[in-house]
Protein backbone atom coordinates (compact mmCIF):
# COMPACT_ATOMS: atom_id res chain seq x y z
CA UNK A 1 0.00 0.00 0.00
CA UNK A 2 1.30 3.46 -0.87
CA UNK A 3 0.90 5.94 1.98
CA UNK A 4 0.12 9.57 1.03
CA UNK A 5 2.70 10.94 3.41
CA UNK A 6 3.02 14.37 1.84
CA UNK A 7 -0.71 14.88 2.23
CA UNK A 8 -0.96 13.82 5.88
CA UNK A 9 0.43 17.10 7.27
CA UNK A 10 -2.10 19.10 5.29
CA UNK A 11 -4.84 16.66 6.29
CA UNK A 12 -4.09 17.35 9.96
CA UNK A 13 -3.92 21.12 9.30
CA UNK A 14 -7.13 21.14 7.27
CA UNK A 15 -5.40 22.79 4.34
CA UNK A 16 -6.00 20.12 1.68
CA UNK A 17 -8.25 20.66 -1.28
CA UNK A 18 -11.59 18.85 -1.17
CA UNK A 19 -10.36 16.26 -3.62
CA UNK A 20 -7.17 15.59 -1.67
CA UNK A 21 -9.11 15.36 1.58
CA UNK A 22 -11.46 12.72 0.19
CA UNK A 23 -8.47 10.71 -1.03
CA UNK A 24 -6.74 10.85 2.36
CA UNK A 25 -9.94 10.10 4.29
CA UNK A 26 -10.44 6.97 2.24
CA UNK A 27 -6.86 5.89 2.80
CA UNK A 28 -6.86 6.59 6.53
CA UNK A 29 -10.07 4.64 6.99
CA UNK A 30 -8.38 1.58 5.51
CA UNK A 31 -4.82 2.04 6.83
CA UNK A 32 -4.23 1.55 10.54
CA UNK A 33 -0.71 2.91 10.35
CA UNK A 34 -1.71 6.21 8.75
CA UNK A 35 -4.80 6.46 10.98
CA UNK A 36 -2.62 6.15 14.07
CA UNK A 37 -0.10 8.65 12.77
CA UNK A 38 -2.79 11.19 11.99
CA UNK A 39 -4.01 10.98 15.59
CA UNK A 40 -0.50 11.43 16.94
CA UNK A 41 0.24 14.30 14.56
CA UNK A 42 -2.95 16.09 15.55
CA UNK A 43 -2.02 15.79 19.22
CA UNK A 44 1.46 17.20 18.56
CA UNK A 45 0.13 20.07 16.49
CA UNK A 46 -2.30 20.99 19.23
CA UNK A 47 0.44 20.82 21.89
CA UNK A 48 2.84 22.96 19.86
CA UNK A 49 0.21 25.58 19.15
CA UNK A 50 -0.49 25.85 22.87
CA UNK A 51 3.11 26.67 23.74
CA UNK A 52 3.22 30.12 25.34
CA UNK A 53 5.12 32.93 23.70
CA UNK A 54 8.00 33.75 26.02
CA UNK A 55 9.02 37.20 27.05
CA UNK A 56 12.20 38.49 25.47
CA UNK A 57 15.04 39.16 27.94
CA UNK A 58 15.89 42.83 28.27
CA UNK A 59 18.63 44.16 26.05
CA UNK A 60 18.78 41.06 23.91
CA UNK A 61 19.65 43.01 20.77
CA UNK A 62 21.97 45.48 22.49
CA UNK A 63 25.04 44.27 20.60
CA UNK A 64 23.39 44.72 17.20
CA UNK A 65 21.85 48.05 18.17
CA UNK A 66 25.21 49.34 19.34
CA UNK A 67 26.85 48.14 16.17
CA UNK A 68 24.08 49.76 14.12
CA UNK A 69 24.70 53.05 15.89
CA UNK A 70 28.43 52.78 15.38
CA UNK A 71 28.07 52.01 11.71
CA UNK A 72 25.90 55.06 11.17
CA UNK A 73 28.09 57.55 13.00
CA UNK A 74 30.14 59.88 10.94
CA UNK A 75 33.64 58.79 10.08
CA UNK A 76 35.16 61.73 11.95
CA UNK A 77 33.27 61.03 15.12
CA UNK A 78 35.35 60.11 18.14
CA UNK A 79 34.42 56.58 19.16
CA UNK A 80 35.94 56.94 22.59
CA UNK A 81 33.21 56.64 25.17
CA UNK A 82 32.44 59.82 27.00
CA UNK A 83 33.14 58.23 30.36
CA UNK A 84 36.60 57.37 29.14
CA UNK A 85 37.39 60.89 28.04
CA UNK A 86 36.07 63.21 30.68
CA UNK A 87 38.21 65.13 33.10
CA UNK A 88 41.30 64.93 30.94
CA UNK A 89 41.76 61.36 32.01
CA UNK A 90 42.50 59.75 28.69
CA UNK A 91 46.21 60.31 28.99
CA UNK A 92 46.25 58.96 32.49
CA UNK A 93 44.27 55.89 31.49
CA UNK A 94 46.53 55.28 28.54
CA UNK A 95 49.44 55.35 30.93
CA UNK A 96 47.84 52.56 32.86
CA UNK A 97 46.66 54.62 35.75
CA UNK A 98 43.08 53.52 35.35
CA UNK A 99 41.65 56.68 36.65
CA UNK A 100 37.99 57.29 36.31
CA UNK A 101 35.75 60.06 37.38
CA UNK A 102 33.22 60.46 40.10
CA UNK A 103 33.48 60.18 43.79
CA UNK A 104 31.96 56.97 44.98
CA UNK A 105 30.69 57.32 48.48
CA UNK A 106 30.87 53.59 49.01
CA UNK A 107 34.06 52.73 47.19
CA UNK A 108 36.16 53.00 50.33
CA UNK A 109 34.12 50.65 52.40
CA UNK A 110 35.95 47.47 53.11
CA UNK A 111 38.15 47.72 50.07
CA UNK A 112 41.49 46.02 49.93
CA UNK A 113 44.98 47.25 49.33
CA UNK A 114 44.59 47.07 45.56
CA UNK A 115 41.67 49.40 45.58
CA UNK A 116 43.45 51.71 47.98
CA UNK A 117 46.48 51.85 45.73
CA UNK A 118 44.32 52.60 42.74
CA UNK A 119 42.61 55.37 44.65
CA UNK A 120 45.98 56.84 45.56
CA UNK A 121 46.94 56.82 41.92
CA UNK A 122 43.71 58.56 41.11
CA UNK A 123 44.39 61.27 43.63
CA UNK A 124 47.90 61.72 42.27
CA UNK A 125 46.57 61.88 38.78
CA UNK A 126 43.95 64.38 39.80
CA UNK A 127 46.65 66.67 41.10
CA UNK A 128 48.81 66.06 38.04
CA UNK A 129 46.08 66.78 35.56
CA UNK A 130 44.53 69.56 37.50
CA UNK A 131 41.11 68.09 37.04
CA UNK A 132 38.61 70.15 38.92
CA UNK A 133 36.51 67.21 39.86
CA UNK A 134 37.46 65.21 42.88
CA UNK A 135 38.47 61.81 41.63
CA UNK A 136 38.40 58.29 42.85
CA UNK A 137 39.51 55.14 41.11
CA UNK A 138 37.03 52.42 40.31
CA UNK A 139 38.57 49.18 41.43
CA UNK A 140 36.81 46.07 40.26
CA UNK A 141 34.75 44.29 42.86
CA UNK A 142 34.60 40.50 42.79
CA UNK A 143 31.20 39.04 43.46
CA UNK A 144 30.41 35.35 43.38
CA UNK A 145 26.95 36.08 42.10
CA UNK A 146 25.27 34.79 38.98
CA UNK A 147 23.05 37.60 37.77
CA UNK A 148 20.19 37.35 35.32
CA UNK A 149 17.91 40.04 33.93
CA UNK A 150 15.80 40.11 37.05
CA UNK A 151 18.70 40.45 39.45
CA UNK A 152 20.40 42.92 37.11
CA UNK A 153 17.31 45.10 37.36
CA UNK A 154 17.42 44.77 41.12
CA UNK A 155 21.09 45.73 41.11
CA UNK A 156 20.26 48.79 39.02
CA UNK A 157 17.62 49.79 41.53
CA UNK A 158 20.19 49.52 44.29
CA UNK A 159 22.48 51.94 42.52
CA UNK A 160 19.56 54.21 41.82
CA UNK A 161 18.92 54.36 45.55
CA UNK A 162 22.59 55.05 46.18
CA UNK A 163 22.77 57.85 43.67
CA UNK A 164 19.55 59.44 44.77
CA UNK A 165 20.32 59.16 48.46
CA UNK A 166 24.00 59.93 48.25
CA UNK A 167 24.77 57.02 50.51
CA UNK A 168 26.05 53.54 50.15
CA UNK A 169 22.58 52.07 50.67
CA UNK A 170 22.06 48.41 49.98
CA UNK A 171 25.43 48.08 48.31
CA UNK A 172 27.26 48.63 51.57
CA UNK A 173 28.76 45.42 52.83
CA UNK A 174 31.67 44.70 55.12
CA UNK A 175 32.60 41.64 53.05
CA UNK A 176 33.28 43.29 49.71
CA UNK A 177 36.30 41.94 47.86
CA UNK A 178 38.16 43.87 45.20
CA UNK A 179 40.25 42.51 42.38
CA UNK A 180 43.80 43.30 41.44
CA UNK A 181 44.98 46.17 39.34
CA UNK A 182 45.49 43.73 36.48
CA UNK A 183 41.89 42.55 36.70
CA UNK A 184 40.69 46.13 36.79
CA UNK A 185 42.86 46.91 33.76
CA UNK A 186 41.35 44.05 31.81
CA UNK A 187 37.81 45.11 32.66
CA UNK A 188 38.45 48.73 31.71
CA UNK A 189 39.92 47.69 28.37
CA UNK A 190 36.94 45.43 27.71
CA UNK A 191 34.39 48.07 28.58
CA UNK A 192 36.24 50.74 26.61
CA UNK A 193 35.95 48.49 23.58
CA UNK A 194 32.27 47.69 23.94
CA UNK A 195 30.52 50.29 26.08
CA UNK A 196 28.13 52.58 24.30
CA UNK A 197 29.74 55.86 23.47
CA UNK A 198 27.19 57.86 25.40
CA UNK A 199 27.16 55.44 28.28
CA UNK A 200 27.66 58.11 30.91
CA UNK A 201 30.13 58.20 33.78
CA UNK A 202 31.46 54.96 35.17
CA UNK A 203 30.51 54.57 38.77
CA UNK A 204 31.35 51.03 39.64
CA UNK A 205 32.81 47.83 38.21
CA UNK A 206 31.95 44.30 39.21
CA UNK A 207 33.32 40.91 38.14
CA UNK A 208 30.58 38.30 38.43
CA UNK A 209 28.57 36.09 36.11
CA UNK A 210 25.57 36.77 33.97
CA UNK A 211 23.37 33.72 33.32
CA UNK A 212 26.43 31.57 33.85
CA UNK A 213 28.81 33.54 31.63
CA UNK A 214 31.77 35.25 33.33
CA UNK A 215 30.91 38.92 33.08
CA UNK A 216 31.93 42.46 33.89
CA UNK A 217 29.12 44.61 35.19
CA UNK A 218 29.67 48.31 34.61
CA UNK A 219 27.50 50.84 36.39
CA UNK A 220 27.11 54.17 34.63
CA UNK A 221 25.45 57.37 35.70
CA UNK A 222 24.26 59.59 32.92
CA UNK A 223 22.69 62.99 32.73
CA UNK A 224 21.90 65.82 30.36
CA UNK A 225 25.45 67.20 30.63
CA UNK A 226 26.38 70.86 31.03
CA UNK A 227 26.98 70.39 34.71
CA UNK A 228 23.51 69.02 35.33
CA UNK A 229 23.24 66.14 37.78
CA UNK A 230 22.87 62.58 36.56
CA UNK A 231 19.31 61.49 35.95
CA UNK A 232 19.73 57.84 34.99
CA UNK A 233 21.70 54.80 36.02
CA UNK A 234 22.50 51.94 33.67
CA UNK A 235 24.18 48.65 34.45
CA UNK A 236 25.77 46.90 31.47
CA UNK A 237 26.91 43.28 31.48
CA UNK A 238 29.86 42.42 29.23
CA UNK A 239 31.23 38.94 28.57
CA UNK A 240 34.72 38.54 29.98
CA UNK A 241 35.87 36.37 27.09
CA UNK A 242 35.06 38.66 24.17
CA UNK A 243 33.63 41.83 25.71
CA UNK A 244 30.30 41.42 23.95
CA UNK A 245 27.30 43.04 25.56
CA UNK A 246 25.26 40.41 27.36
CA UNK A 247 22.51 42.62 28.71
CA UNK A 248 21.77 45.91 30.39
CA UNK A 249 19.29 47.46 32.73
CA UNK A 250 18.48 51.13 33.10
CA UNK A 251 16.50 53.22 35.58
CA UNK A 252 15.69 56.89 35.99
CA UNK A 253 16.93 58.52 39.16
CA UNK B 1 -4.77 56.08 11.91
CA UNK B 2 -1.29 55.77 10.39
CA UNK B 3 -0.34 52.45 8.85
CA UNK B 4 2.80 50.95 10.38
CA UNK B 5 5.75 51.11 8.05
CA UNK B 6 6.43 47.95 6.08
CA UNK B 7 9.53 46.00 7.06
CA UNK B 8 10.95 46.40 3.59
CA UNK B 9 10.53 50.19 3.82
CA UNK B 10 12.28 50.22 7.19
CA UNK B 11 15.18 48.32 5.66
CA UNK B 12 15.47 50.95 2.95
CA UNK B 13 15.25 53.74 5.53
CA UNK B 14 18.02 52.17 7.58
CA UNK B 15 20.23 51.67 4.56
CA UNK B 16 19.68 55.33 3.75
CA UNK B 17 21.24 56.23 7.11
CA UNK B 18 18.48 56.26 9.73
CA UNK B 19 19.52 53.86 12.50
CA UNK B 20 16.15 54.24 14.23
CA UNK B 21 14.66 52.11 11.48
CA UNK B 22 16.90 49.26 12.58
CA UNK B 23 15.71 49.67 16.17
CA UNK B 24 12.12 49.52 14.94
CA UNK B 25 12.82 46.30 13.05
CA UNK B 26 14.44 44.81 16.15
CA UNK B 27 11.55 45.80 18.40
CA UNK B 28 9.04 44.44 15.93
CA UNK B 29 10.71 41.05 15.48
CA UNK B 30 12.71 40.29 18.62
CA UNK B 31 9.94 38.26 20.25
CA UNK B 32 9.56 36.12 17.13
CA UNK B 33 13.32 35.60 16.78
CA UNK B 34 13.82 34.76 20.45
CA UNK B 35 10.91 32.31 20.54
CA UNK B 36 12.06 30.49 17.41
CA UNK B 37 15.53 30.17 18.95
CA UNK B 38 14.14 29.13 22.32
CA UNK B 39 12.05 26.31 20.88
CA UNK B 40 14.75 25.12 18.48
CA UNK B 41 17.60 25.25 21.01
CA UNK B 42 15.65 24.33 24.12
CA UNK B 43 17.16 26.69 26.66
CA UNK B 44 17.01 30.44 27.28
CA UNK B 45 20.76 30.92 27.41
CA UNK B 46 21.41 29.50 23.96
CA UNK B 47 18.31 31.28 22.68
CA UNK B 48 19.68 34.57 23.95
CA UNK B 49 23.00 33.94 22.17
CA UNK B 50 21.28 32.92 18.95
CA UNK B 51 19.03 35.98 19.05
CA UNK B 52 21.99 38.29 19.54
CA UNK B 53 23.85 36.56 16.72
CA UNK B 54 20.79 36.72 14.48
CA UNK B 55 20.38 40.46 14.91
CA UNK B 56 24.08 41.13 14.38
CA UNK B 57 23.93 38.95 11.28
CA UNK B 58 20.79 40.75 10.15
CA UNK B 59 22.52 44.09 10.56
CA UNK B 60 25.56 43.02 8.59
CA UNK B 61 23.56 41.41 5.81
CA UNK B 62 20.80 43.97 5.43
CA UNK B 63 22.56 45.54 2.49
CA UNK B 64 22.24 42.17 0.72
CA UNK B 65 18.48 42.02 1.30
CA UNK B 66 17.01 42.41 -2.17
CA UNK B 67 13.36 42.12 -1.31
CA UNK B 68 13.03 38.99 -3.43
CA UNK B 69 11.35 37.32 -0.48
CA UNK B 70 9.43 38.86 2.40
CA UNK B 71 11.58 40.36 5.12
CA UNK B 72 10.16 37.92 7.67
CA UNK B 73 11.14 34.98 5.44
CA UNK B 74 14.66 36.37 5.20
CA UNK B 75 14.82 37.01 8.95
CA UNK B 76 13.60 33.49 9.72
CA UNK B 77 16.41 32.17 7.55
CA UNK B 78 18.95 34.29 9.43
CA UNK B 79 17.50 33.09 12.74
CA UNK B 80 17.52 29.42 11.77
CA UNK B 81 21.12 29.75 10.60
CA UNK B 82 22.08 31.32 13.94
CA UNK B 83 20.43 28.38 15.69
CA UNK B 84 22.25 25.86 13.51
CA UNK B 85 25.56 27.59 14.31
CA UNK B 86 24.88 27.15 18.02
CA UNK B 87 23.84 23.53 17.52
CA UNK B 88 27.08 22.90 15.62
CA UNK B 89 29.13 24.47 18.42
CA UNK B 90 27.23 22.36 20.91
CA UNK B 91 28.10 19.20 18.99
CA UNK B 92 31.76 20.16 18.77
CA UNK B 93 32.03 20.95 22.46
CA UNK B 94 29.70 18.53 24.19
CA UNK B 95 31.59 18.63 27.48
CA UNK B 96 32.16 22.34 27.73
CA UNK B 97 28.98 22.99 29.61
CA UNK B 98 29.95 20.52 32.28
CA UNK B 99 33.33 22.01 33.06
CA UNK B 100 33.35 24.55 35.83
CA UNK B 101 35.45 27.67 35.64
CA UNK B 102 37.91 26.84 38.40
CA UNK B 103 39.26 30.36 38.64
CA UNK B 104 35.93 31.88 39.38
CA UNK B 105 33.50 29.35 40.72
CA UNK B 106 29.93 30.45 40.95
CA UNK B 107 27.75 27.62 42.10
CA UNK B 108 24.38 28.05 40.50
CA UNK B 109 22.89 29.18 37.25
CA UNK B 110 20.26 31.87 37.51
CA UNK B 111 16.61 31.14 36.98
CA UNK B 112 15.57 30.49 33.38
CA UNK B 113 13.06 32.69 31.67
CA UNK B 114 9.85 31.59 33.30
CA UNK B 115 6.93 30.12 31.49
CA UNK B 116 3.75 32.12 31.71
CA UNK B 117 1.92 31.33 34.89
CA UNK B 118 -0.85 29.49 33.09
CA UNK B 119 1.45 27.48 30.84
CA UNK B 120 2.05 24.82 33.48
CA UNK B 121 3.35 21.33 33.01
CA UNK B 122 2.10 20.63 29.51
CA UNK B 123 4.21 23.34 27.92
CA UNK B 124 7.26 22.11 29.79
CA UNK B 125 6.61 18.56 28.57
CA UNK B 126 6.21 19.68 24.97
CA UNK B 127 9.33 21.85 25.12
CA UNK B 128 11.32 18.98 26.64
CA UNK B 129 10.02 16.52 24.05
CA UNK B 130 10.97 18.91 21.24
CA UNK B 131 14.60 18.57 22.28
CA UNK B 132 14.41 14.81 21.75
CA UNK B 133 13.50 14.84 18.07
CA UNK B 134 15.96 15.33 15.19
CA UNK B 135 17.00 18.93 14.49
CA UNK B 136 15.53 19.09 11.00
CA UNK B 137 12.14 17.98 12.25
CA UNK B 138 12.34 20.35 15.22
CA UNK B 139 13.18 23.40 13.11
CA UNK B 140 10.42 22.62 10.64
CA UNK B 141 7.84 22.04 13.37
CA UNK B 142 8.75 25.27 15.16
CA UNK B 143 8.24 27.21 11.94
CA UNK B 144 5.03 25.37 11.05
CA UNK B 145 3.22 24.85 14.34
CA UNK B 146 4.73 27.45 16.69
CA UNK B 147 5.24 30.30 14.23
CA UNK B 148 2.38 29.20 11.97
CA UNK B 149 4.24 29.79 8.72
CA UNK B 150 2.75 28.37 5.50
CA UNK B 151 4.61 25.42 4.00
CA UNK B 152 5.64 27.47 0.97
CA UNK B 153 7.34 30.02 3.20
CA UNK B 154 9.06 27.32 5.27
CA UNK B 155 10.39 25.84 2.03
CA UNK B 156 11.88 29.25 1.16
CA UNK B 157 13.31 29.71 4.66
CA UNK B 158 14.98 26.30 4.66
CA UNK B 159 15.69 26.23 0.93
CA UNK B 160 14.19 22.76 0.49
CA UNK B 161 11.36 21.50 -1.72
CA UNK B 162 7.86 21.93 -0.34
CA UNK B 163 7.33 18.17 -0.41
CA UNK B 164 10.26 17.82 1.99
CA UNK B 165 8.67 20.38 4.31
CA UNK B 166 5.35 18.51 4.34
CA UNK B 167 7.11 15.24 4.99
CA UNK B 168 9.20 16.71 7.81
CA UNK B 169 6.15 18.28 9.40
CA UNK B 170 4.27 15.01 9.44
CA UNK B 171 7.17 12.88 10.60
CA UNK B 172 8.19 15.52 13.12
CA UNK B 173 4.71 15.61 14.61
CA UNK B 174 4.61 11.85 14.94
CA UNK B 175 8.09 11.80 16.46
CA UNK B 176 7.13 14.53 18.91
CA UNK B 177 4.00 12.70 19.99
CA UNK B 178 6.07 9.61 20.70
CA UNK B 179 8.66 11.67 22.55
CA UNK B 180 5.79 12.96 24.71
CA UNK B 181 4.83 9.37 25.43
CA UNK B 182 1.61 9.41 23.43
CA UNK B 183 2.40 6.40 21.23
CA UNK B 184 1.76 2.81 22.20
CA UNK B 185 4.77 0.60 22.98
CA UNK B 186 4.11 -1.65 20.00
CA UNK B 187 5.08 0.99 17.44
CA UNK B 188 8.54 1.74 16.26
CA UNK B 189 9.33 5.35 17.17
CA UNK B 190 9.45 7.55 14.09
CA UNK B 191 12.08 9.66 15.85
CA UNK B 192 14.63 6.95 15.17
CA UNK B 193 14.29 7.66 11.46
CA UNK B 194 16.96 9.90 10.10
CA UNK B 195 15.55 13.01 8.42
CA UNK B 196 17.58 12.21 5.31
CA UNK B 197 15.43 9.13 4.77
CA UNK B 198 12.36 11.25 4.12
CA UNK B 199 13.41 12.39 0.67
CA UNK B 200 14.01 8.85 -0.59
Amino acid sequence: MTHPEELLAGFVDGTLSAKERVTVEAHVAACARCGGEVSLAAASRSALRSLPEMQVPAGIAARALEEAGASRRSAGDDRTPRWYRIGGMVAAAAAGLLVLTLVLPHIGQGDDAGAGAARDKAATSARDTGAATALAAVAIEIRHVNYDDTSLTELTSTYRSDAAGGAAGAEASPARVFGSQKQTDAAIACIAASAPKEGGDLQSLIRARFTGTPAYLAVFLDGPGAGQPADAVTVWAFAVDDCRILSFSSAQL
Amino acid sequence: MTEPERDEDLVATFLAGDERAFSTLVERHQTRVFNVALRVLGNPEDARDATQDAFVSMLRKLSQFRGESAFTTWLHRVTVNACYDILRKRRRQPMLRLIADEDDPVPDIGPPVADHADATVDAVDVAAALRLIPEEYRVTLVLADVQDLPYEEIARVLDVPIGTVKSRVHRGRVALARAMGLAGPDREPTSTLRPSEEES
